[in-house]
């Protein structure tokens, strides 16, 4: 059963990522107590309709929601714990989390065509704030399953997962939080013959039957089977990270997922077409910023809000919310946005556009405005939106506190493993590929990555917009004392 | 071009021109605008055709006398639409399909693979069937069926002499007179062949062969002249850092001074479009961008002569020591590109004349030597060449824009220093350098938020102990070798630059407490593990350094010297992984825990 040895491989991918990723905001994230009154101080509200380094994208506090096709974590659970800048436990990292040793061969068939199945991700237990603590002192992954979002009658990618779960990661800011969410999709037909292998329960434990019959389950904060709507989804798992962008606190969320396990329709889901404000297939950044209306208006408060978004596509940073293009073609022809990087305030996108909504309507205007820029820079370019990251931010103001929450639909896990924060991207053989012009993977890749030698290649565009400490994780140090 | 079949009916001919048309503009003009529900519909229709195609000719072919003239252009034919198919199918990502079109396109035209009329198409289904078994991760087949294209390429020159050239796609089915460039065609396959194999032996860890190739990639895209400049430098300045960091500092040069001539021929054409528009202004950011990277490329080459420099004068002043002998090593500069070849099993001759011929590079070349440097006087020129070029890309690279790469420059500024140091025999011009490193160092650390920028500065804070622990031993040198003995001032002034170093160690060590706590957490990531016990090393042995007549403070820092020794060994103690990192210190350190105490009790006694 090819299945699982593919799905066995992203999860050890996603793994890495995730560890990754946590141990990045980890280490950004000691600093934050410290910073966050300067910070504060310093933030004025901002109504101008560039984003100023004032808001840098790579909040030292993060919510990061990773959705993905298949997750695993073993049912033992390791821990990565991660203590929080408030709290005064030690953080522990158990040496041998578990992730699956499995070794996965790409075998010479079109085992491509297979779904992810299993991933493992390192359950963890994060040390969680006072405020928080009495809830949960360690708190566990969950799966979940997303629904096929394509539409039956696509054929197209035959590369269609034929099952998939997403998982939902997110890691909280001061509490250096991070859920993990799974959502497996309702199998195709083609997948119906061949019958389910996950299983998912009410308390996040995910099963997966592996090749040799045997089973494997894992513990997540949420899992969510095929039946799961939109909803529930967003009430378990986004609601909170709501609540906590009211308090000021920045939010994160990813979804990652294999091309075909439906990230995109987790995150846009589908509008309803009878002029519903929100239809039933609604996904998580409409239903996002619907709620977060309704509570301002409700509560009255004063909440100013502002949105942008952009994507990356080829490393290229492109805003799609710029007044002064339409979804012409000249829009493609305006020069990419650039990241920079200010010594106090961390990285940012330099001149990405910033909208100021006053209502849902308007929220929702630029969303779509957005995404059918996405869409037609996408076909223009005969590619898939699979292949593209695409970041929607919404910065809450509330006085002298200001939060943002990034919602990040990533591109598909496939595509992902030259961009992601893991260390062993540097390491990675060059694949080959067809166009000359990416002739500098190959040099990069023979390369001295110490400090002998200097690489110009900028790649993951993404990492380094999250977190600009990935980029520089390696540390060679040469003493001659 | 050629004359029409006599085999197959014209009416089917023509059939089969149009169909042919039909596939190309299929896969090279519609398929770009499929819808993104339907990525592939504009292909799938291709594979019909080519399928109908492949009826009409394989009908034609089955009655074909084995001597028939026309054979070799029908099997071509043939070939050319399997070939088609075959990277049709692996579009769609119809692998094991495509595998076999693939095979089937080779098998066809087997007999007449060197055939100015086949050629093309089996060196262009040699190199998809090295893609695709790249991309089932087996890089030896790979490797083979891309070696195999190399050879049949080879071949096909050697064999035809100039004689006939080959024959494009088009030109194959096309009934009229219009002529393709099939020369050009077989370059630019060949070219693919060969960047495709630099990949494949990059994969399989064959560094070398791999510059190699990514040398002769570089070279063909810049006689075909078909190349983005900006790329291409940008290519070449980062291959150069592979020669420069194995002892190829000529190579390393010469695609240095290639990068830069072809920046600088971009940078005229740039200037004479004269309006400025938003476009051109795009172009020209890049082109900075760019030129400061090759710059930073320049800087590194020169920095990483002088570190061999340095290394190899080591060595030679070891070398009549009797046990210091040590086994060649790129980094002293013992072991060359040649002796690289040879341990790699590729011949010398191949890293012989790794150059463009075409571009005339001797002035910028000149700039700088390739040669090692033996005294100060020649080690300066080097020094400042590369400071040069560090400046220059400082001017793109500022603090205020791109404040990590900004900093990177700063330490590479500080490490010419270091290196320059080595040359100097003066030591008050030595302490100068040190002082003048520690204040670029201090500038960057000053100016860095560490909530974003912490992996940097814990590099800063370890590089500048290791600086001010370097200065200290110059002025505890000179103290000692006075005459008068220490005076005051030089007593303070070493105690300042202990303090200072154990200061920044400290940061350092600090900087990985788990938060909200004042202790380290249990265990260490990975790759700070050693970083961090070196830090309690030199911590160890500083806090020793310290000249202080009062007992108590000697005593505290005794006991702060056999505290940091502990950590170590009791890290150690506790993770297997962590001793091996250490295999050198651990054993000092263990001593140092027998020997310090017995001091500790002297002094108490005392």
């Amino acid at each position: 059963m090819p299945h699982s040895l593919s799905c066995l491989a992203a999860i050890q991918q996603l793994n890495k990522i995730i560890q990754h990723t946590m141990r990045d905001i980890n280490l950004t994230n000691k600093w934050s107590n410290e910073n966050k009154s300067r910070q504060n101080a310093s933030v004025t509200p901002n109504s101008t309709s560039k984003a100023t380094p004032k808001d840098p994208l790579n909040s030292s506090t993060t919510n990061v929601t990773i959705e993905m096709k298949t997750f695993i974590t073993p049912s033992k659970r390791g821990k990565d714990g991660f203590a929080t800048p408030k709290s005064a436990a030690t953080s522990q990292q158990k040496p041998g989390q578990s992730f699956s040793q499995r070794k996965a061969h790409a075998s010479g068939t079109d085992s491509t065509t297979t779904p992810v199945r299993n991933f493992t991700t390192p359950s963890s237990s994060f040390k969680t704030p006072d405020l928080v603590r009495s809830n949960s002192v360690s708190q566990k992954r969950k799966l979940f399953n997303t629904p096929t979002a394509k539409h039956p009658d696509t054929p197209i990618p035959r590369k269609n997962a034929n099952q998939s779960l997403h998982t939902s990661m997110v890691e909280s800011e001061e509490e250096c939080n991070v859920t993990v969410a799974v959502r497996v999709r309702p199998l195709n037909s083609k997948e119906r013959g061949e019958g389910s292998t996950i299983k998912t329960d009410q308390d996040g434990v995910v099963t997966v039957e592996t090749s040799d019959g045997s089973t494997l389950s894992y513990q997540y904060e949420h899992c969510f089977g095929p039946d799961a709507t939109q909803m529930e989804v967003f009430r378990d798992l986004v609601h909170p990270l709501l609540t906590k962008a009211l308090e000021g606190y920045n939010a994160c969320l990813f979804s990652y997922g294999q091309t075909g396990s439906g990230k995109t329709f987790s995150m846009m889901g589908i509008e309803a077409v009878d002029g519903c404000k929100m239809g039933r297939e609604a996904g998580i950044i409409p239903r996002f910023g619907f709620s977060l209306f309704e509570k301002i208006n409700r509560g009255k408060l004063k909440v100013s809000i502002e949105v942008s978004y952009f994507e990356i596509y080829n490393e290229k940073i492109r805003d799609l919310l710029s007044d002064d293009l339409g979804p012409s073609l000249r829009h493609q022809a305006k020069p990419t946005l650039r990241v920079r990087e200010h010594p106090q305030d961390g990285p940012y996108v330099e001149n990405l556009t910033v909208q100021s909504v006053s209502s849902f309507d308007s929220l929702q205007g630029w969303l779509r405005l957005g995404l059918s820029r996405r869409a037609t820079a996408a076909s223009a370019m005969n590619d898939k939106s699979s292949r593209s990251h695409s970041i929607f931010t919404i910065t809450l103001t509330q006085g002298p506190k200001r939060s943002k929450v990034h919602l990040v639909d990533l591109a598909g896990s496939e595509r992902l493993v030259n961009t992601c924060a893991t260390g062993d991207r540097l390491r990675e053989g060059v694949r080959i590929n067809t166009s000359l012009l990416t002739l500098g993977k190959v040099i990069n890749a023979l390369a001295d990555k110490t400090k002998k030698s200097f690489v110009p290649y900028r790649d993951s565009m993404l990492t380094w917009i999250l977190s600009v400490s990935t980029v520089h994780k390696f540390i060679s140090l040469v003493g001659n004392f | 071009m050629e004359s029409p079949l006599k085999n197959i009916p014209m009416d089917v001919q023509l059939e089969l021109q149009d169909k042919f048309e039909k596939v190309s503009k299929l896969l090279n003009e519609e398929s770009k605008l499929d819808p993104p529900n339907n990525p592939y519909r504009s292909k799938y229709k291709a594979q019909t055709i080519l399928n109908e195609m492949k009826t009409l000719i394989t009908y034609h072919m089955d009655d074909l006398a084995s001597d028939d003239a026309e054979r070799p252009r029908i099997h071509a034919m043939l070939g050319s639409v399997l070939l088609n198919l075959g990277v049709t199918s692996l579009d769609v990502e119809e692998l094991s399909t495509g595998e076999e079109q693939l095979n089937n396109c080779i098998d066809t035209m087997e007999e007449f693979r060197l055939h100015p009329l086949c050629i093309i198409f089996v060196l262009n289904a040699l190199n998809q069937l090295g893609i695709l078994w790249s991309e089932r991760d087996d890089p030896k087949r790979s490797l083979e069926l891309l070696g195999l294209a190399e050879q049949t390429y080879k071949d096909f020159k050697a064999d035809q002499q100039g004689a006939s050239k080959a024959v494009s796609p088009y030109d194959l089915f096309s009934t009229s007179d219009k002529k393709d460039d099939g020369e050009e065609n077989l370059e630019k396959t060949h070219t693919l062949t060969l960047y495709y194999l630099a990949q494949v032996y990059g994969t399989l860890g064959h560094t070398l062969k791999s510059a190699l190739y990514c040398h002769n990639t570089l070279r063909r895209q810049l006689e075909s002249k078909e190349f983005d400049p900006i790329d291409w430098a940008l290519n070449s300045a980062t291959l150069s850092q592979f020669f420069a960091t194995h002892n190829g500092f000529k190579e390393a040069r010469h695609h240095l001074a290639a990068a830069q001539l072809i920046l600088d021929r971009h940078k005229e054409t740039l200037d004479q479009q004269e309006e400025s528009t938003e476009e051109k202004d795009a172009k020209l950011e890049r082109l900075n961008h760019r030129s400061a990277d090759v710059s930073r490329c320049w800087a590194k080459y020169g920095l990483n002569l002088l570190q061999m420099s340095q290394s190899r004068l080591v060595r030679l002043s070891n070398e009549d020591a009797p046990d210091g002998r040590i086994p060649p090593c790129v980094e002293d500069g013992s072991l060359t590109l040649r002796n690289l070849a040879v341990s790699s099993l590729i011949s010398p001759d191949e890293v012989e004349n790794l150059t463009f011929p075409s571009l005339e590079l001797d002035v910028l070349e000149t700039c700088v030597t390739d040669k090692p440097a033996n005294v100060f006087e020649e080690a300066r020129p080097i020094f400042l060449n590369a400071k040069d070029w560090l400046d220059k890309a400082k001017q793109y690279y500022t603090m205020e824009n791109h404040a990590s790469d900004a900093v990177e420059i700063m330490q590479d500024t500080s490490r010419l220093y270091q290196s320059l140091i080595f040359f100097e025999d003066d030591e008050d011009r030595q302490s100068k350098m040190h002082k003048r490193r520690i204040d670029i160092l201090e500038e960057a650390l000053g100016q860095l938020n560490p909530q974003f920028y912490l992996p940097i500065c814990r590099q800063l804070w370890f590089e500048l102990a290791e600086t001010y622990t370097e200065m200290f031993e110059i002025k505890r040198q000179k103290m000692r070798s006075s005459d008068e003995g220490p005076t005051p001032h030089s007593l303070h002034k070493i105690n300042q630059l202990v303090a200072k170093g154990v200061q920044h160690l400290n940061n350092f060590i600090q900087s990985l407490y788990a938060k909200g706590t004042k202790s380290l957490p249990e265990v260490i990531q990975e790759e700070l593990v050693r970083p961090l016990l070196l830090a309690f090393f030199y911590l160890g042995k500083l806090y020793r350094e310290f000249i202080v007549p009062d007992r108590e403070v000697q005593l505290r820092n005794l006991n702060n010297s056999i505290d940091a020794y502990k950590f170590i060994v009791t890290y150690c103690d506790k993770h297997e992984s962590a001793k091996n990192l250490m295999s050198a210190e651990l054993g000092i350190c263990r001593e140092m825990l027998e020997l310090l105490p017995l001091k500790l009790r002297r002094l108490s006694e005392a």
